[in-house]
């Protein structure tokens, strides 16, 4: 098979050979204001058609007989650059492309070419840029990645101010997300309502949840690539922004003009500034608070060389007043070096060494009486990576990863009068290494291919003790029946997978274009979450020796089609079909805290999940905006659960619209507006009432799963942006964004629970629990300079 | 976990106006099943056990009686008592203590480190279940402390008295405990109340030590005022009703962002024909009590 595989690959790349002489002509493409790469942008060479994308450093590279060209660049926002060329030799070719300005923007159309979508070997890609993200109605006023990103055709969410997203009925540890390429374990301040991602320092978001490219791994339903800012190389900017719940600053600037800038970004909530109002004495003394840094530095040594520095470390802190001091603290630290060296006109590489961590901490009183739990996951890795322009039909990318990763599941200390117990699960060492290999061959005008392949290898290592459990098909949670302690580095189970990946784009005409493509992902980390929305507390756990990885295969077929002037309509209709042949299901009644025996609580299910996803998109005029709709199913069958039958999961929604448009109805004035409907999520409803002891307890007879959904979700939001005068020689411009969220106030259910009335428990209800029940306004003030 | 997350929520309940409200549910496919509530302790008091009929989640009926049933209880010593339901309301008592012509060998049903089997032929099945009966430890003192008015959540607790409690787990095994307080011999009864222990804390790991205070707090969900008689029992309940419990009371009190989905609380009631399709549902435990008592004085 793998050698079957190669030799395919080996194939499809020679008999591209040509003993022609070759020229290239290569360079990288950045911001004329600010000196940022731009990511994606287009060079192509109008005699020929042929095209090149940048890559995420913003270098570009095409080959071609000696000869004059036209060479044009384009980019979404940007006046595009034409330039024509003698190509008598290796040209290095750095271009600055200049913004489009705003007012241009809606009258003059022509330079936008939105036809990426269509020419572009990738599918089921959604690339938001932060400008659009910018004009979305936001929660109290707040721009926001993962929110936007929940908007995205394919994507969910299990409630308001969840944690995360949902892509294409998968869970959201299924979704790899990174800043910089350091891998991102939890996306969440204040539970979901907010994302770690600062916006003023984030410069391209690229969502891939299907014919997803070698180079990325681990996880199974999706990529969130999040790009920062380089900072800018020409001139000093401040951003700041001021709302109801945070505020924002960030500086950057060039350390040397043109060859070295930096970004420094942070965000601070003075939420519990409220809290000194309330009346309960313990309530004013509490904090709550979340604070987020990210900076940024990169240091240009010459045109082959370039070094870059990122940097991100967030809290959520939050700590009770009065008597029992509880509290607790969750939060990311991410590290990223990079060095890109361009080994010639054809060949440029890039390392990474990354380091990530995410851990929190919840504790109570002190040493005499009290307790304190501690837990995170910590890796270390290091990526490096090609890719060669062979010629012009051949783009190969190639390279590898090496992660090691540290588990602490989370150990509890506590006291009871002066006397100290411990209590937890050890630590679990994990390495987790790939290599990987993939071409984008275009074969003719029409037919385009991008195949690799990935292999990935992954050890659960010592020291620690593994646990071995009878093999049974259970409902409830096994016990364990041995064992065995292994010492440092000593590989207690280890795994292989091999992930091909294959595309194929059939260009119909200039305007619409065929796409299909296969993807097999392996994924060697799980986080234990068993509730409705993941909390902070919830612990990552690698495949062991019980666990195995999760693997996913998804085909999809999508058609895209751009029309009207200038193509400034773009939509697609996207295809996919899912099979998960493992994935990790809970027993009944699992007990995921702090237990050792923890995988006796996992039980090995298999999935499957497939829909339909439709976007359309304005890009230009003073009416710009997007619906996207979904119309999907996703499912899962383990053990016992269910009587062994299929049943949906917990993020399965049937339908699935959002819509978000804008109108520029003044030159100054940009009203916003966004729809979200979508069905309810599945939801276990009891059936019958048991009595015991004087309590009366839930029992869902037949004990099915999911056997119920909770109330459809819907949603409109609303916002105005009105750019103020600037101000100081039109050196400082400010807006206010004035917004409100959940305009009619619906009492969205998050979840239907329930009990037994509070004051007569003999009563049993169901209780729709809606996180916002009410309109929420919010108002946020921005200065730029 | 269940009282981090009601912190949690309480937390997040001011910064954002979350609401709950009771609402219509449409719940398909409820059927009457026989649920055992079966708690035998070494009181002296007669022992009972109740079978009923599950009934409609949402109807807010009370569960109809399970009459007609044969009930006899063997222990280790292969001691046998019936049980037996005079009133026919489903109600199946044990008098005791067990008579035997030698008064010297009279002694309760309930004995720590004793096992039991149940069998209930009922409706032409036969379900049995075992229990074992841990040993208890001691109070070793009861108090109380004088507490000012305070708020919490969107209660006003009056001033008055919270009970103080000093006992200790039992060292070396794995010990559930199940704490019962009393105002004026009134239980506290409501699913919040469930106030559990495995070992001196919620873990595996509190081997041996003083309960710790969460336990203790949760020993008045309201306030005492002088008169009072206050009541403590500790349960020796066993970890598998500890498991049972549990569980039972994160489902009667779920709710909110962290919700846990719904589901079974698992049985100890095994249907003798493992081919038979009849469902059964409830628990069986025994358990030693240890009792103290105090009035509280201003």
């Amino acid at each position: 098979m793998v050698q079957n595989l190669f030799r395919v690959f080996l194939f499809l790349l020679l008999c591209q050979g040509t003993a022609e002489a070759r020229f290239t002509i290569s360079g990288t493409i950045k911001d004329k204001a600010s000196g940022e790469a731009l990511i994606g942008s287009v060079a192509q060479i109008k005699e020929t058609g042929q095209a090149v994308a940048t890559n995420v450093f913003g270098f570009y590279s095409l080959s071609m007989q000696p000869g004059n060209y036209t060479l044009s660049i384009t980019y979404l926002g940007y006046e595009t650059v034409v330039q024509t060329i003698q190509l008598d030799r290796d040209i290095v070719l750095n271009i600055e492309m200049k913004e489009l300005a705003n007012e241009l923007k809606t009258v003059e159309v022509k330079a936008e070419k939105s036809s990426d979508n269509v020419k572009k070997m990738e599918m089921s890609v959604a690339k938001l840029d932060i400008r659009t993200i910018q004009r979305i109605p936001a929660f109290l006023g707040e721009v926001d990645i993962v929110r936007a990103v929940q908007l995205l055709p394919g994507v969910t969410t299990v409630g308001e101010g969840a944690t995360g997203f949902n892509v294409r009925g998968g869970n959201i540890d299924q979704n790899l997300i990174l800043l910089d390429d350091a891998p991102v374990f939890n996306s969440a301040h204040v539970f979901g309502f907010f994302s770690v991602f600062n916006p003023d320092a984030v410069r391209d978001v690229k969502l891939i949840k299907g014919g997803i490219p070698a180079q990325y791994g681990g996880r199974l339903s999706s990529v969130l690539d999040v790009r920062m800012k380089e900072g800018n190389s020409k001139s000093f900017r401040v951003n700041s922004g001021i709302g109801i719940l945070f505020s924002r600053l960030s500086i950057e600037g060039p350390i040397k003009k043109d060859k070295a800038s930096f970004i420094i970004a942070g965000r601070r909530s003075y939420f519990d500034q409220f809290f000194r109002f309330a009346p309960d004495a313990a309530v004013r003394g509490s904090i709550a608070y979340f604070y987020d840094l990210t900076a940024k530095t990169n240091l240009i040594i010459n045109d082959n060389n370039r070094i870059f520095l990122s940097a991100y470390s967030g809290r959520d802190k939050f700590g009770f007043g009065g008597e029992n001091g509880f509290g607790w603290n969750n939060g990311n630290n991410t590290v990223t070096l990079r060095y890109n060296r361009v080994f010639s006109r054809k060949l440029f590489s890039n390392v990474s060494a990354i380091y990530s961590n995410y851990d929190y901490q919840i504790g109570v009183g002190d040493n005499t009486n009290g307790f304190n739990w501690k837990a995170s996951i910590t890796n270390y890795s290091i990526k490096p990576e090609c890719t060669w322009y062979i010629n012009e039909k051949n783009q190969l990318t190639f390279g590898g990863s090496s992660t090691y990763y540290r588990f602490d599941p989370g150990i509890l200390v506590f006291y009871s009068a002066g006397e100290r117990r411990e209590n937890g699960s050890e630590n679990k060492f994990s390495l987790e290494n790939a290599l990987y290999a993939g071409n984008e061959q275009t074969l003719n005008s029409k037919w385009t291919l991008q195949y690799g392949i990935r292999f990935s290898h992954f050890a659960y290592m010592g020291p620690g003790t593994a646990y071995y459990f009878r093999d049974t098909v259970s409902s409830f949670s096994v016990p364990s029946t041995g064992s065995k302690y292994f010492r440092t580095n000593e590989v207690i189970q280890q795994y292989r997978n091999l992930e091909p990946r294959f595309s194929v784009k059939y260009e119909v005409n200039e305007f619409s274009s065929v796409k299909a493509s296969y993807n097999r992902m392996a994924q060697y980390l799980n986080l234990i979450s068993n509730t409705t929305a993941s909390t902070p507390f919830d612990v990552w756990l690698p495949a062991t020796n019980n666990i195995r990885p999760q693997l996913a295969n998804q085909i999809a077929l999508g058609y895209f089609r751009n029309f009207g002037s200038d193509e400034m309509y773009e939509c697609s209709v996207e295809g996919y079909y899912k099979t998960i042949p493992y994935i990790v299901e809970y027993v009944n009644g699992a007990n995921l805290f702090l237990n050792p025996l923890i995988e006796g609580e996992l039980l090995a299910g298999q999935g499957r999940a497939w829909g339909l996803e439709g976007f359309f998109r304005k890009n230009s005029g003073k009416l710009t905006g997007f619906i996207s709709y979904t119309l999907g199913k996703a499912e899962t069958k383990a053990g016992n659960i269910n009587n062994g039958n299929w049943f949906p999961n917990r993020f399965d929604r049937r339908h699935n619209l959002n819509t978000s448009v804008s109108y520029d109805i003044f030159p100054r004035c940009t009203l916003s507006a966004n729809f979200v409907y979508s069905t309810g999520t599945p939801a276990t409803f009891p059936t019958n009432r048991m009595e015991w002891q004087g309590f009366v307890i839930p029992l869902n007879v037949d004990n099915f799963r999911n056997n119920a959904r909770i109330p459809d979700y819907h949603r409109v939001d609303l916002s105005c942006i009105i750019k103020l005068k600037p101000l100081y020689k039109n050196r400082y411009n400010h807006n206010l964004v004035v917004s409100v969220y959940n305009v009619y106030g619906r009492k969205n259910a998050f979840s239907i629970y329930f009990r037994g009335n509070p004051d007569n428990p003999q009563n049993t209800e169901a209780i729709r629990f809606a996180v916002l029940g009410i309109p929420v306004p919010g108002i946020t003030y921005n200065l730029n300079f | 976990m269940k009282r981090l997350s009601i912190i949690l929520l309480f937390l997040f309940a001011i910064a954002l106006q979350s609401c709950e409200d009771v609402v219509q549910a449409d719940i398909a496919g409820s059927r009457p099943t026989l649920c055992v509530d079966a708690f035998i302790t070494n009181d002296t008091l007669p022992q009972k056990i109740k079978l009923t009929l599950t009934a409609p989640y949402l109807g807010n009926t009370a569960a109809g009686a399970a009459t007609g049933a044969k009930i006899t209880m063997t222990d280790i010593a292969e001691r046998v008592f019936e049980f037996t339901d005079p009133d026919n309301d489903g109600v199946y008592i044990c008098n005791q203590p067990v008579r035997t012509s030698d008064p010297r060998t009279w002694f309760p049903i309930g004995v720590p480190g004793n096992f039991y089997r149940l069998e209930i032929k009922y409706a032409n099945e036969t379900y049995e279940s075992f229990a074992k009966m841990d040993s208890v430890p001691p109070i070793d003192s009861l108090g109380y402390e004088f507490e000012e008015q305070r708020i919490r959540g969107n209660d006003t607790l009056p001033s008055g008295y919270e009970l103080t409690m000093v006992a200790r787990d039992i060292a070396g095994q794995q010990n559930a405990y199940w704490f019962k307080s009393y105002r004026n011999g009134v239980l506290f009864n409501k699913p919040n109340d469930l106030n559990l222990a495995l070992n001196a804390a919620y873990s595996e790991g509190s081997d041996g030590v003083q309960f710790i205070a969460p336990i203790i707090f949760n020993l008045s969900p309201e306030r005492f005022q002088p008169g009072d008689i206050a009541t403590v029992e500790i349960h020796s309940i066993g970890v598998p009703t500890y498991v049972f419990l549990n569980l039972a009371q994160n489902q009667m009190t779920n709710g909110g962002l962290f919700a846990s989905p719904v589901v079974n609380c698992p049985t100890n009631i095994i249907n003798k024909d493992a081919k038979s399709k009849t469902q059964v549902v409830g628990w069986f435990c025994a358990a030693s009590i240890y009792r103290k008592s105090v009035t509280i004085k201003n």
